[in-house]
């Protein structure tokens, strides 16, 4: 595998489409059907990587555009052929091909599929055996009215065998080119993509990823659409050759972040005698064109619907902050999130008001809406959750956002806002939104905003405890979760409630015998979850001859090193800030005195990443012991090549984590 | 019971007073419940053997988040079904209607189960899209089905930790002149049966139901509380019919649904044949052809109509080298066949979460999967016929110790299949540490594991390198530690074995604190889960499902200059649930650490419960019992 350096070294282009004509003739398909090599059918393993249940041998599809003179309407031609090499019997998934059909919900626009062949090769005895596929292996799974996966499973098929399927897919949705991904979970060893637009449409293409483009051309040229008319338009070819397989690993944004793939988005439309029609060229276009659409900045108009919610507001509170926290407050409390999440309204915030309940956009939208009504200064921002994946800044696509949130400017203070969240504090976004940049939207076209965390994923652990002559811990153990920590606690009690969320916290801790156990701040978003137990706890120590050994942690520090695996192939994305501190205050039993303790360490990552301090001491008379654990990581990316050094600095805190005291008796 | 039904009929869709008011729910019912059932009836109508009409008709009041998915109605249909008429309404808080289910409220969608290539399983969804807590929906829909070979069950308190029940009835109507069967479960009442036009009606119901808890260890029948189960004597589908009164009745249907089907191409029966003609022991040839089948074939399910009973045709798999348990199961009857081996087709529930089969109750919807069962004069080969690496004639915890369906020329048979008992369930594991004098060790582990225990393993075995080693991250019980070398074998015996082998770098295998060590000598078979302890009173048995029992012997070679400055005592336990033994000794120089831990199976009263606890407690208590080093004398 390659190692990934860091987002800027990324191979990301943005391919400008080239002013010089050149007349191409059409290049040979890199495979046909049916056209097999006898050595790649009797090989055993792929070489590249011994270890794969099966490998892609090519993967070919070729895009062009035709008329339908009866319709007059423009087709997208999907001609694919996909053969693949089965190397053993947990790879027979891939014997089994989908294709994905859709249907617009006024049922005008379809895809369909035609010219379906498909084939099982197997050597036997010195030579090739075909078995072809036939209708009884063909199904068509109506997901929804919308959606239709139509499934191809291989007959025959064997350790060794190579499957193959031929289709081309006919797609009345003339704007939207496929995306094409040259990597899967299973290696590639050739895949290619080929698309013919006539100047009719104009697309922009994002090309992202790690292995290069083997072949990179953009052309010039002239096509038929089937009417015998000759039309001028682009030819693109991109090529991949030996992908590796690439799979989801923890700590990461999404795998599509780092996947291969190429993809089109429409940028303009220049039909004969029609107007041309430009799709959001520039970003300032992008913010006026959704501050257009009915489901978006169209909203943000009718307010009369909450007129009198923010009238209430109005005789309450008196300035623009205490007004903000009310509005806020008025949201969060009132309307339950859906998890859908999106920046188009469902149907209208009036109506996502009536039912209280409604997408990410219903609920921020009518967050904006309220403020607006307060005269609070205040604009929509669309962001990419971290699932999926970056926006960049150098491609105006919409499809690149799935979420919206609500910046405030009161003097020059700016706020992001997220009320879909009911426990999350005003002012600080959840996780899923921390993903780079965001667009803030408006009629003068709008601006970037830092998604950055303002907050921490925070834990503090107070413990004070007194020890009898049998090693028993008798006394107090706080637990305190602040910003993200305290957020992700919150959920878990809200959907378990807060029985079994107490259950969950003795279940964790089944040595222990809780006698008292607390929740506080359950629904104090500003202030932090404090959990209260008092317990005696006894396995922690233990007594042998003259000596009581004890392990100060007493299972609250770190006793897994989250990094297992050795070597890593993304980036580790923390997505925030994480702090960690534990302190413990330890009476140690009469005739007793402390004959050990673990030796105090400090250690840093580079840069002012992160810093891990641990203090033991034992008070002047000798009677106290004392522990102090911090841990406190600034830093959110670490890559690859720093990996090593974030893996070694929790081998450390595991590792101290461990140690213990020795008590002797005097 | 009059007034009863008199309060039915009243309950028509076109009362629209606040009757369904969230505030008049009994207090009690709403503690710490997330929706209420106010009144719910499922009426099956048996109209004739062959057709039936189920409708369902419920009001429930959601009362926060986490009941939401009580305002979502999820019809399911297939091919034989037929959705007559769906109704709705939505209340506010007040029992005010809000709206009336719209077409456009309900969305159909596919319900392929996820083995499943294809299957004709749909469902439509009913939805209102309301979150004003607390609110109430309103449900009414009307199926005709042509399967009759199922009859519905009831268990109304499944959900038993969201959901409590104001009043919830179930009922099945029978012509004059058919019969229905039922078995009452997990305490429910007894039916109120009337005469209906020469035919019979039976009605159960449950009354203020209010939320209660999942026990852990509960028998699986137990988990899903007071029901019914009903099925039908005689019925008709698809133009077969058919009688389920005895389990021999029930395997004659299978044997009719399976006639001439178990034909196979003449090449392919040759193959066989010729395959097998030099091997002599019946066993062999046996295990011959269950390899051929699993060289020939892969697991595709594809169920459709009465394809979801009937198995395809010999020859069709024969053709495709794909089917699913019926099909590879009767393709495995066939290819047995022609060397003039007699087996039979069986229905087994499979999984290892299986409730068990109840033997007074034969019913088709007992039953889930279909293996292949070959009587010989010694033991009794069981084949799974899905599986392309399965050993030979074993079972496993999938379809292993339980009840099976054999569908015999003289009809149905209930049998046993094979039991895998303590004997056979094991594992060992030899450890060799190198301990260092920071700590760090290299440690060299040979484990065998036996029975059931192997499954997981031989599983490991069929993915590829990378998956592998991800699984033995996953696997390996050791908070820090570096695989750096690793090896998966099986022998593919009636009772299986996995060999794993490991070599491994272990961070900080004792901890260095300080002139001392402390070394818990138990590296990876620490018990992790304790069960948990309930502050009400236990209901159901406890039920241990496996026997098994668990040996390590850890060696360590100690650095010089080390002095054991205390060590953990012997430890032994022994109750009803299993007994456990530990120490530690030294040995030339070397600390050598044993642990012995056998789990018994078996069913135990209800109050035995915190023992089992405290049995755990121990356990986990002792394995991390620790040697203290120190260093330099």
């Amino acid at each position: 595998m390659k190692h990934y350096f860091s987002t800027q070294k990324l191979l990301l282009f943005f391919v400008l489409i080239l002013s010089t004509t050149i007349q191409i003739i059409a290049q040979d398909a890199p495979i046909k059907f049916g056209k097999i090599d006898p050595k790649e059918l009797q090989s055993k393993v792929y070489e590249k990587d011994s270890s794969a249940e099966a490998v892609v041998l090519a993967d070919f599809c070729e895009a062009s555009y035709s008329y339908n003179s009866s319709t007059g309407s423009l087709k997208i031609n999907y001609e694919r052929i996909r053969r693949i090499k089965i190397l053993k019997k947990s790879g027979y998934d891939y014997a089994t091909f989908t294709i994905p059909m859709f249907q617009s919900k006024n049922k005008t626009a379809r895809d369909y599929v035609d010219a379906l062949k498909g084939a099982t090769y197997n050597w036997v005895d010195g030579k090739m055996v075909t078995e072809k596929l036939n209708k009884e292996g063909i199904f068509d799974d109506k997901k929804s009215d919308n959606y239709t996966v139509k499934k191809v499973t291989m007959s025959g098929v064997k350790e060794g065998s190579i499957v193959e399927i031929s289709y081309r897919l006919i797609s009345d949705f003339d704007s939207e080119i496929r995306s094409w991904e040259f990597q899967e979970e299973i290696p590639t060893v050739w895949s290619e993509y080929r698309v013919q637009v006539p100047n009719f449409y104009q697309f922009r293409m994002i090309n992202q990823g790690y292995e290069p483009l083997v072949i990179n051309e953009i052309t010039q040229s002239n096509f038929n659409l089937g009417s015998g008319e000759s039309f001028p338009g682009t030819s693109y070819r991109f090529a991949v050759k030996d992908a590796p397989a690439i799979k989801e690993e923890p700590f990461i944004t999404t795998i599509d972040d780092y996947n291969n793939k190429i993809e089109f988005e429409l940028a303009a439309t220049r039909f004969p005698n029609q107007m041309e029609k430009y799709y959001s060229i520039t970003w300032a276009d992008f913010g006026k064109t959704l501050m257009e659409y009915e489901r978006v900045g169209k909203q943000l108009k009718s307010r009369g619907f909450i007129k009198d919610i923010a009238e209430n507001i109005k005789k309450t509170a008196k300035d623009a902050p205490e007004r903000l926290a009310a509005a806020y407050q008025y949201i969060q409390k009132t309307m339950t999130w859906n998890d859908d999440k999106g920046f188009f309204v469902t149907e209208s915030l009036k109506k996502a008001h009536e039912i209280k309940t409604g997408n990410v956009a219903d609920i921020n939208m009518m967050l904006i809406a309220l403020l607006k009504e307060l005269e609070i200064t205040v604009d929509p921002v669309v962001l990419s959750t971290r699932s999926h994946g970056r926006v960049l800044d150098s491609y105006v696509l919409e499809r690149k956002f799935n979420y919206v949130i609500a910046q405030v400017t009161i003097g020059e203070q700016k706020i992001l806002l997220d009320a879909t969240e009911p426990l999350l504090k005003m002012g600080t976004l959840p996780q899923r939104c921390l993903n780079g940049q965001g667009r803030l939207v408006n009629e003068l076209g709008g601006e970037w905003v830092d998604l950055k965390s303002t907050d921490k994923q925070s834990r503090t652990v107070v413990m004070s405890l007194e020890m009898d002559a049998e090693g028993q811990m008798k006394g107090e153990v706080t637990i305190s979760h602040q910003g993200y920590a305290a957020h992700g606690e919150r959920g878990l009690i809200r959907k378990d409630k807060k029985d079994k969320y107490l259950e969950n916290f003795k279940k964790k801790r089944s040595l222990w015998n809780i006698s008292k156990l607390d929740l506080e701040n359950i629904n104090d978003a500003d202030q932090p979850l404090v959990t209260k137990c008092e317990a005696v706890i006894s396995e922690t120590s233990n007594v042998a001859g003259d000596r009581i050994y004890l392990k100060p942690m007493l299972g609250e520090g770190e006793d897994e090193n989250p990094f297992k695996n050795p070597t890593r192939n993304f980036p580790v994305d923390l997505a925030s800030p994480i702090e960690e501190y534990i302190i413990g205050s330890y009476t140690i039993p009469e005739g007793y005195v402390v004959e050990e303790l673990p030796k105090s360490l400090k250690v840093s990552l580079p840069d002012d990443g992160g810093k891990f301090t641990f203090i033991v001491s034992k008070s002047e008379d000798g009677k106290k012991v004392g522990i102090t654990s911090k841990i406190n990581i600034k830093k959110t990316v670490f890559f690859t090549d720093e990996y090593e050094l974030i893996k070694n600095f929790f081998d450390q805190i595991v590792q101290k984590h461990a140690e213990q005291i020795v008590l002797k008796k005097k | 019971m009059k007034a009863l039904l008199t309060f039915l009929t009243i309950l028509s869709f076109q009362v629209a007073d606040a009757q369904w008011d969230a505030a008049k729910i009994p207090a009690d019912l709403k503690e710490k419940a997330h929706a209420v059932m106010r009144m719910k009836e499922t009426i099956f109508n048996v109209k004739n053997m062959g057709e039936a009409t189920q409708t369902v008709h419920y009001v429930v009041t959601i009362l926060d988040e986490q009941g939401q998915d009580y305002a979502n109605a999820p019809v399911f249909y297939d091919k034989f079904d037929k959705i007559n008429d769906i109704e709705g309404a939505l209340y506010d808080a007040k029992g005010e209607k809000v709206k009336r289910l719209k077409k456009d409220d309900i969305k159909d969608y596919s319900a392929i189960s996820g083995f499943s290539l294809f299957e004709d399983h749909r469902y439509k969804l009913c939805e209102f899209k309301y979150a004003n807590y607390p609110f109430t929906v309103e449900f009414k829909y009307e199926i005709t089905t042509k399967n009759m070979m199922m009859y519905p069950s009831w268990f109304p308190h499944s959900d038993i930790e969201d959901l409590a029940i104001e009043q919830d009835f179930f009922k099945v109507t029978m012509p004059a002149g058919l019969d229905m069967r039922y078995k009452e479960m997990n305490g429910i009442g007894k039916p109120n049966i009337t005469d209906v036009n020469g035919g019979k009606s039976y009605l159960w119901m449950v009354q203020n139901v209010k939320v209660g808890e999942k026990e852990p260890y509960s028998p699986k029948w137990a988990k899903r509380g007071p029901g019914v189960l009903t099925a039908p004597t005689q019925f008709e589908v698809q133009g077969y019919r058919g009688d389920m009164r005895t389990w021999k009745d029930l395997g004659d249907f299978d044997n009719i649904l399976g006639e001439n089907r178990d034909i196979l191409p003449e090449n392919v029966k040759q193959e066989v044949i010729e395959l097998t003609k030099n091997i002599t022991d019946p066993s062999l040839k046996i295990k011959k052809v269950y390899e051929y089948l699993q060289s020939k074939t892969r697991y595709i399910s594809i169920q459709l109509g009465i394809g979801g009973w009937q198995p395809f045709e010999a020859k069709y798999v024969a053709e495709k080298g794909y089917g699913d348990c019926k099909a590879l199961s009767n393709y495995g009857k066939a290819l047995l066949k022609a060397i003039g081996i007699e087996s039979h087709y069986t229905s087994v529930r499979a999984g290892d979460d299986a409730p068990e089969i109840l033997a007074d109750f034969p019913a088709m919807n007992q039953f889930n999967h279909v293996i292949l069962c070959v009587p010989m004069k010694a033991d009794t080969i069981w084949l799974e016929c899905t599986s392309q690496n399965n050993p030979f004639g074993y079972m496993g915890d999938f379809t292993g110790n339980r009840q099976a369906l054999l569908a015999t020329p003289q009809g149905g048979k209930l049998v046993n299949t094979p039991r895998y008992m303590s004997a056979d369930n094991w594992q060992t594991k030899r450890v060799d540490v190198n301990l260092a004098e920071d700590g760090n060790a290299t440690a060299e582990a040979k484990e065998t594991y036996s029975g059931i225990l192997q499954d997981d393993y031989a599983s490991a075995m069929e993915v590829g390198a990378e998956d592998q080693k991800k699984f033995l991250y996953k696997h390996i019980n050791i908070p820090s530690f570096e695989l750096n070398q690793h090896t998966i074998t099986q022998e593919k015996l009636k009772i299986p074995k996995s060999r794993v082998k490991l070599s491994l770098m272990v961070r900080k295998c004792a901890a260095k604190s300080g002139t001392r060590m402390f070394l818990s000598p138990n590296l990876m078979s620490a018990v992790s889960y304790i069960p948990p302890i309930s502050e009400k009173t236990r209901e159901s048995e406890v039920e241990l499902i496996n026997a098994y029992t668990e040996i390590d012997t850890v060696v360590y070679t100690l650095p010089k200059n080390l002095s054991i400055e205390a060590q953990p005592s012997p430890m032994k336990i022994e109750t009803k649930f299993g007994t456990y033994q530990s120490e530690s000794q030294i040995k030339d120089g070397k600390l050598i650490y044993i642990r012995k831990f056998v789990r018994n199976k078996g069913k135990f009263p209800s109050i035995v419960y915190p023992e089992l606890v405290d049995f755990y407690k121990k356990i986990s208590k002792f394995d991390k019992s620790q040697v203290v080093l120190k260093i330099g004398v």
